[in-house]
């Protein structure tokens, strides 16, 4: 997903989400996940944000050394949000944050006989925001 | 400073140096590490303990007796259990458990065969029968749930691992014909307002695995059940093949109609090795191959990675040279390139999302038992760049050479035993290596599931579904076992079903959905009538006229006031949608009047507080209850009074009757005891316990439309929720609520009704 990928997508006009129509029913795909583990956490608007917050309040209890936070298009707000609040809960961690761009994909279930399976892609804006440990050994060195 | 001069040179290698100066934080921190990692060796060492090897096991692999018979341990820890016990003495030496030694069979695999002739074995069925508990259901044994108590685990396998399932009791049967002749003789079979049917455009090439729910012959309302159907990719146009994965509990009734409909004759097939039946005309043939595959069913996300670690796919070489692979690509001039393309493209993918629904990829892989873990390991999928999965829908990679026969036939009688691969791998240099030689090729299936469809837990349920050729389940089993999956059963799949917010694919209107439902029903009242009479829930004082069974038919002639014959679940996709419409406010289009009136409309309910069960009754709620969860007053049990009497006056009959027996025995005669008078004293009793239901809408204080099918506390939303039918003439009753989305539900246990919120199932 690099930049000039992003700018060729971006040139072709905006295709409006198709809705369900007679042929077809609309439904959107899960955002796919690019990392899996247990300190890589995907914020949704429907999970509390204090849940979140106890989660990575645990990873940190059990010396996780580091942890991602992925965000995706209404969720970003929340995700900074709970990047924050572990920074100001515990001064010892620092961000990182990159930006990127997810491709959404949507099905166009058929829904009568002679219609085919037809899909649609979307963008969205993402966030991954990396929480790290300072190495407090390092800094004092370099003092 | 001083520590490092204190060293001798000869303790060091000849190209280490020692540093002039050490810096004290970076000194301390990495002897702060080393001392966390000894006091962690120290910690989960099973030698350096207080306790004994086998108590630092983990619970599940722990056994009964371990300490006594050191056989139950895993062999690692054998010598240093024996090591331990040898301080405390050696247990004493048991004898041979002689009964058991005698009564083993001459010859096990016979003794499996003689077994297995009166009900359906799978393939797993050895394997299973050791960890699971096993049921007799539908004419098969089927596994029901792990022993080692795993449901919650099970569970978090289907979320964030890989739960694997044998669904080989799935019955398949395979149509052979012209296709248009195919789609016009189902369109009889089929009611083309529950979606797509079998002759859509989207399944004709094969790429897709469709359902379809199948009628009687020409009737559109008295259904079968869901049938999966996978058409053969196209070859020649005028033969085409069909394939139909079919319930063995529908399998019967479903044969029997299509076999009417396309007017075929019997006949049987004894060319085969067992006895096969075939049906044939003119234009169609219809075969029974069920023993010719195995499906497995692969659920979660981790389900593609398993897979890539377990399948290594066949690549062919100059000096290995299969027949079947030759023969099938000489004739259909078809390369397996693009199925490989895609299967690497596949090893990127994290989510289900990715892969387009209810794909058919074909694959042609290695003998599994070859590519063997050392250890059970866990596959992940791999994630360095990941590129996009892109589909190419114009490309064929759903042709497989395991649609003949021909080829299914001499993959099984090319598979070599485990006997043998065992003796393989005794003759290598080094244990443990990798076998040199690679093992034969298997042609398989694999079929995307898509998962759930809705708001609540979307892409839940996802996975791959994999068929077999016949003979290669286990291996392949063991397989998938070791690279991670974990196995579930029966259980697992009604718990899939219920936490996707679906009812149970058998419904009430089918025969076989109306045979669960009686066995259900007849397995609570044993259950209940096992207890002691005081143990017993009093169903009349709580005011619940049908407890232990979900009466349809009586509920719908109620609400339409007379008597209803047939009724059937609602299964029009639009109709469902307008409901769901309705109840949201979203539209003021009531399409209902187009229905007939004496259908059930299948329902979802979620409840805030307490938990429902199955058999719970969902009533309408009046204005009120909506601020207030109303409670059902008590009621006084008319018919206690009478069991008490009853009961009173059978004791009393029963003493005089031993009187006269003792009597007539002292003068030498035989009085035989009156069995029948006995049996219907019990049913008798038992009618008063539960007595037949002349009401069920007006039973209690508020008016009762439905029953939940299943109940219970649903992980995957946080609470508890439950699935089951409505009656459709109160749907404008529920329409004209304040609240339209909010009904009452009483389990029957209880005099306490919990507002839930409802949903129409309509996926």
């Amino acid at each position: 997903m690099s930049d000039t990928q992003n700018k060729g997508q971006r040139s072709v006009p905006k295709k409006q989400p198709k809705q369900s129509s007679k042929d077809h029913i609309f439904r959107k795909r899960n955002p796919p996940k690019p990392e899996r583990d247990d300190s890589v956490i995907y914020v949704s608007t429907k999970t509390h944000i204090k849940a979140l917050l106890q989660k990575c309040n645990k990873l940190i209890g059990e010396n996780a050394s580091e942890i991602v936070i992925y965000c995706l298009g209404a969720a970003i707000q929340r995700g900074i949000l709970l990047a924050l609040q572990i920074c100001e809960e515990h001064s010892d961690f620092e961000l990182h944050t990159n930006t990127l761009t997810t491709e959404l994909i949507d099905d166009l279930e058929p829904a009568a006989d002679d219609a085919d399976y037809e899909i649609q892609k979307r963008f969205n804006s993402a966030l991954r925001i990396k929480l790290s440990r300072k190495d407090l050994l390092e800094t004092k060195e370099n003092n | 400073m001083d520590d490092t001069a204190m060293f001798e040179p000869d303790m060091l290698g000849k190209d280490d140096t020692l540093p002039q100066t050490v810096t004290l934080p970076q000194f301390t921190a990495a002897r702060g590490k080393e001392v966390q990692i000894m006091k962690k060796t120290l910690g989960s060492s099973m030698i350096y303990t207080n306790k004994l090897a086998f108590q630092k096991l983990p619970r599940y692999m722990r056994r009964r007796a371990m300490s006594h018979n050191v056989k139950r341990l895993p062999r690692r820890l054998r010598e240093i259990h024996k090591n331990q016990i040898t301080k405390s003495g050696l247990p004493q030496k048991t004898k041979r458990p002689s009964r058991k030694y005698v009564r083993r069979p001459y010859n096990l695999n016979s003794d499996y065969m003689r077994r297995r002739r009166r009900v359906y074995w799978l393939d797993t069925h050895i394997w299973h029968a050791k960890r699971f508990f096993m049921t007799e259901k539908w004419g098969c044994k089927i596994p029901f749930k792990p022993c080692d108590r795993s449901f919650k685990a099970c569970y978090r396998a289907t979320r964030n691992h890989c739960l694997l399932q044998d669904i080989s009791y799935y019955k398949c049967i395979e149509l052979k014909g012209d296709y248009s002749g195919i789609v016009e003789k189902f369109k009889r079979l089929i009611n083309s307002k529950n979606g797509l049917t079998i002759g859509a455009k989207t399944y004709e090439s094969g790429k897709r695995e469709g359902t379809i729910y199948l009628y009687k012959f020409g009737s559109n309302n008295e259904c079968i059940g869901k049938v999966n159907f996978l058409w053969k990719p196209i070859e020649v146009k005028h033969k085409r093949t069909l394939w139909l994965w079919l319930h063995p509990a529908l399998y019967s009734k479903a044969l029997e109609t299509i076999v009417l409909c396309f007017d075929l004759k019997t006949c049987l097939d004894i060319d085969a090795e067992n006895l096969t039946e075939m049906y044939f005309n003119d234009e169609f043939e219809l075969t029974d191959i069920t023993s010719e595959l195995s499906r497995f069913r692969l659920t979660g996300p981790l389900a593609t990675a398993v897979l890539q670690k377990c399948f290594v796919p066949f690549e062919e070489t100059i000096d290995e040279c299969i027949d079947w692979i030759g023969d099938y690509k000489e004739k259909h001039e078809f390369d397996f390139s693009n199925n490989l393309e895609v299967w690497n493209d596949l090893s990127h993918v994290s989510t289900f999302s990715q892969i387009p629904p209810h794909i058919v990829l074909s694959l042609i892989i290695r003998d599994p038992r070859f590519n063997l873990p050392k250890t059970r390991t866990k596959a992940l999928p791999g994630y360095e760049n990941f590129p996009e999965f892109h589909y190419d829908n114009s490309k064929d990679i759903n042709k497989s050479p395991l649609w003949s026969n021909t080829v299914r036939a001499a993959v099984k009688h090319a598979k070599i035993t485990n006997h043998k691969v065992i003796e393989l791998r005794q003759d290598i240099l080094v244990p443990g290596t990798d076998l040199e030689s690679k093992g034969l090729p298997i042609p398989i299936l694999l079929i995307q599931r898509p998962g759930c469809k809705n708001i609540d837990t979307p892409g839940y349920g996802s996975g791959w579904d994999v068929i077999l050729p016949g003979g290669w389940a286990q291996p392949t089993w063991i397989s998938l076992i070791m690279f991670g999956a974990r196995s579930g059963g029966l259980q697992e799949t009604n718990t899939i079903t219920f936490e996707m917010g679906q009812n149970d694919s058998l419904e009430p209107d089918t025969e076989a959905g109306a045979r669960e439902e009686a066995d259900v029903s007849e397995k609570c009242r044993e259950v209940y009538f096992r207890k002691p009479p005081n143990k017993r829930i009093n169903f009349n004082k709580f005011n619940i006229s049908s407890p232990l069974c979900c009466n349809w038919k009586l509920l719908l002639s109620e609400w339409q006031s007379k008597n209803v014959e047939h009724f059937f679940v609602l299964r029009d996709k639009s109709i469902l949608k307008n409901i769901q419409d309705l109840l949201t406010s979203k539209t003021s289009t009531n399409m209902l009047g187009q229905c007939s009136q004496n259908c059930l409309i299948p329902v979802k309910i979620t409840v805030t507080k307490g938990q429902l069960k199955k058999f719970a009754i969902i009533c309408l709620p009046l204005d009120n209850d909506f601020k207030k969860e109303p409670k059902e007053s008590k009621t006084i049990d008319v018919l206690q009074q009478k069991r008490k009497d009853l009961r009173k006056e059978h004791k009393q009959l029963l003493k005089r009757l031993r009187k006269r027996r003792i009597r007539a025995k002292e003068n030498g005669k035989v009085i035989h005891i009156d069995k029948d008078m006995l049996l219907n004293y019990t049913k008798e009793m038992r009618s008063l316990w539960l007595p037949e239901p002349r009401t069920i809408r007006k039973s209690c204080s508020r008016e009762v439309i439905g029953f939940v099918k299943h109940g219970d506390f649903s992980l995957s939303l946080g609470k508890s929720s439950a699935v089951g039918y409505i009656v459709i003439s109160a749907l404008q009753n529920i329409l004209n609520q304040k609240h339209k989305n909010k009904l009452l539900l009483r389990n029957n246990n209880s005099m306490q009704y919990r507002l839930g919120e409802l949903k129409i199932i309509c996926d």
